[in-house]
C-alpha cells in the first residue's frame, strides 16, 4: 500500500546521485540500526524539551540527520552516540528558539489539521507552565528531572558554567512555582 | 505555593509520564537515513560544483519525519490524525521496540527545510518597489520602518522607549532578559515591542503595518515580495526574510494562499532572548 510511495518519497529528492564510497553505506546501515533502537526514545525526550509534537520530531529529524551524515565521526570520538544525540538536541533545541517562536506565534491561525490534533497535556497546569519557560530554562528542567543529570553535567551539556546551570533552574523553578500558584488561585 | 519537594515530584511525575511517548511513524528510520545520505551527498556535490546544486538539493528537501509527506499520497495515516500516545508504558528511554505502525502527528512541517535557508528562485531581480495596493489604504496603514515605528527605534534603551511615551506600561523596566511592551495607541498595529536589558528594542511585531517597500499585512503577496524584496530568503514554515537595512531584519509571514499576514522587525540581539 503506502509503502511503496512512501518509499519513493524518501529517494525522490535524491536528484543529486553522486557515488559514494563503500564505507559510507556501511556506515549508514549501522545508523540506520541505531535510528531504529533509539527513536522512540529520541522523540520522548524532544517531546519533553519542545514541548510539543510536532517541534519535537523536527528536532530529533534535523539532528539525526546531521549527525548521521558523519556518522563513523561521531562513532568514533563519542563513547556513547546516544548521549551525543541527546546533548545535540537540547543545544539545537536552544538555537532553535527564535524560530520555534516564529511557529508558535502563528499557532493561533486557523488550520484544520493542527485543530485536529490533541494536545495530551492540554489541562496539565505545569506542562503549560513549563511551555512558558525560556528555552534554555526548559532544558535545564528537562535535563534534570527528565534526565537526571547532575549541575555539573548539566553545565558541560550546555557548555555553560555551573553558575549558569544553578540560576537558570532556580529562575525556572521560582516561575514554575509561581505559575503554579496562581493557576490554584485562580481556579 | 507549592512545597519544594512537591514541585520536583510534579516534574518527575511529568516527565515520567506515559502520555509523552511519540511513536514514529512507519517508515520514519528510513526517513532519517535517507535524509542524512542526502546531507552527505550534498557535502560532496558542495565540493564538487559549488552553490548552485547545493541549493537545488536544499529546496528538494523536506523534513520527512515529522511530515511523511504529504504530497506523496502517504497513506499510512491520515495526516489530521492526532498523536497516538503509543505504548502505555516505557516511561524510559532508548530501546523501546521498534515502532510500528504508529504515527506522529506533525503533519505542516512537511514544507520545513530543518536547517539553513535557500534563496528564492527569482531573488535576483531587481528592486522595483511596485505594492500595487491600493493607495487609500496604504495611507491608513502606518509605517514599520527599517529602524523602528513612531518614535520607538531599535536598540533604544527602556528608558529611551519609556521617554517617547508610546510604551503602554512605561512604569516597569524589564525584570527579565526580555520583556515585550505594548503600546498606548493598541495593538492592533504593533502586537507588541521587545526590550532587552542589554541590547534596547530588539523586535517590533508588526500586525497591521506596512513597510515602506510598500509590502502591507493583509493584501500583499508573496509575489509582491519577491518584487519589493530581492534579496528575499525563504525561513522556517511559512516566514520569509529580507534585510531591512541598517542590520535589521523584516520577517513576513506568509499564509499558504500567499499572503502577507505578519511582519517582524528584529535586530540580530533578539536571538539573544532566547537564551
Amino acid at each position: 500500500m503506502a509503502e511503496g510511495e512512501a518509499a519513493v518519497t524518501m529517494t525522490a529528492p535524491a536528484a543529486v546521485s553522486l557515488p559514494l564510497p563503500a564505507s559510507s553505506s556501511v556506515d549508514l546501515a549501522d545508523f540506520g540500526e541505531f535510528v531504529e533502537a533509539s527513536l522512540p526514545g529520541l522523540l520522548r525526550y524532544g517531546h519533553a524539551l519542545t514541548g510539543n509534537s510536532h517541534d519535537a520530531a523536527d528536532l530529533v529529524q534535523a539532528v539525526l540527520e546531521k549527525i548521521g551524515a558523519r556518522w563513523s565521526h561521531v562513532r568514533r570520538k563519542t563513547g556513547d552516540p546516544l548521549a551525543y544525540v541527546r546533548r545535540s538536541m537540547a543545544n539545537a533545541h536552544i538555537s532553535r528558539w527564535r524560530r520555534t517562536r516564529r511557529e508558535n506565534l502563528v499557532a493561533e491561525i486557523p488550520d484544520s489539521v493542527a485543530a485536529a490534533r490533541a494536545d495530551p497535556f492540554e489541562h496539565e497546569p505545569l506542562w503549560q507552565a513549563l511551555r512558558e519557560l525560556p528555552p534554555k530554562q526548559r532544558a535545564v528542567i528537562v535535563l534534570r528531572y527528565y534526565e537526571g543529570l547532575s549541575e555539573v553535567e548539566i553545565a558541560a551539556t550546555l557548555g555553560v558554567s555551573q553558575g549558569t546551570v544553578k540560576s537558570q533552574a532556580s529562575k525556572a523553578i521560582a516561575s514554575l512555582r509561581k505559575k503554579m500558584g496562581e493557576g490554584r488561585e485562580a481556579s | 505555593m507549592t512545597a519544594h519537594d512537591e514541585l520536583d515530584g510534579e516534574l518527575r511525575r511529568l516527565f515520567g509520564d506515559a502520555r509523552l511517548d511519540l511513536m514514529p511513524r512507519e517508515g520514519a528510520e528510513e526517513a532519517v537515513v535517507a535524509g542524512a545520505r542526502r546531507i552527505k551527498r550534498r557535502r560532496t556535490a558542495l565540493a564538487a560544483t559549488g552553490g548552485a546544486l547545493a541549493v537545488t538539493a536544499l529546496v528538494a528537501n523536506g523534513l520527512v519525519l515529522g511530515g511523511l509527506r504529504t504530497g506523496s499520497g502517504q497513506s499510512a495515516s491520515p495526516p489530521a490524525e492526532p498523536v497516538l500516545t503509543g505504548s502505555p508504558t516505557s516511561s524510559t528511554v532508548p530501546q523501546v521496540p521498534a515502532p510500528s505502525a504508529g504515527t506522529i502527528s506533525t503533519e505542516n512541517g512537511a514544507a520545513d527545510a530543518p536547517s539553513p535557508t535557500s534563496t528564492v528562485p527569482g531573488s535576483s531581480r531587481k528592486p522595483s518597489s511596485t505594492a500595487p495596493s491600493p493607495p487609500e489604504r496604504v495611507l491608513t496603514v502606518p509605517v514599520l520602518g527599517p529602524s523602528g515605528y513612531g518614535k520607538l527605534r531599535l536598540g533604544m534603551s527602556y528608558q529611551e522607549a519609556s521617554a517617547t511615551g508610546q510604551l503602554a506600561d512605561p512604569s516597569t523596566a524589564p525584570t527579565t532578559k526580555c520583556e515585550t511592551y505594548t503600546l498606548v495607541e493598541g495593538v492592533d498595529a504593533i502586537s507588541g515591542v521587545v526590550i532587552s536589558q542589554t541590547d534596547g528594542i530588539v523586535s517590533f511585531q508588526g500586525e497591521a503595518v506596512r513597510t515602506p517597500e510598500g509590502i502591507e499585512v493583509g493584501s500583499s503577496t508573496l509575489a509582491q515580495l519577491t518584487r519589493s524584496y530581492p534579496g528575499l530568503v525563504k525561513g522556517n514554515a511559512n516566514w520569509w526574510t529580507a534585510s531591512a537595512g541598517s542590520g535589521a531584519t523584516y520577517s513576513f509571514f506568509v499564509t499558504d494562499d500567499g499572503t502577507v499576514t505578519k511582519i517582524l522587525l528584529d535586530t540580530p540581539a533578539y536571538d539573544n532572548c532566547g537564551s
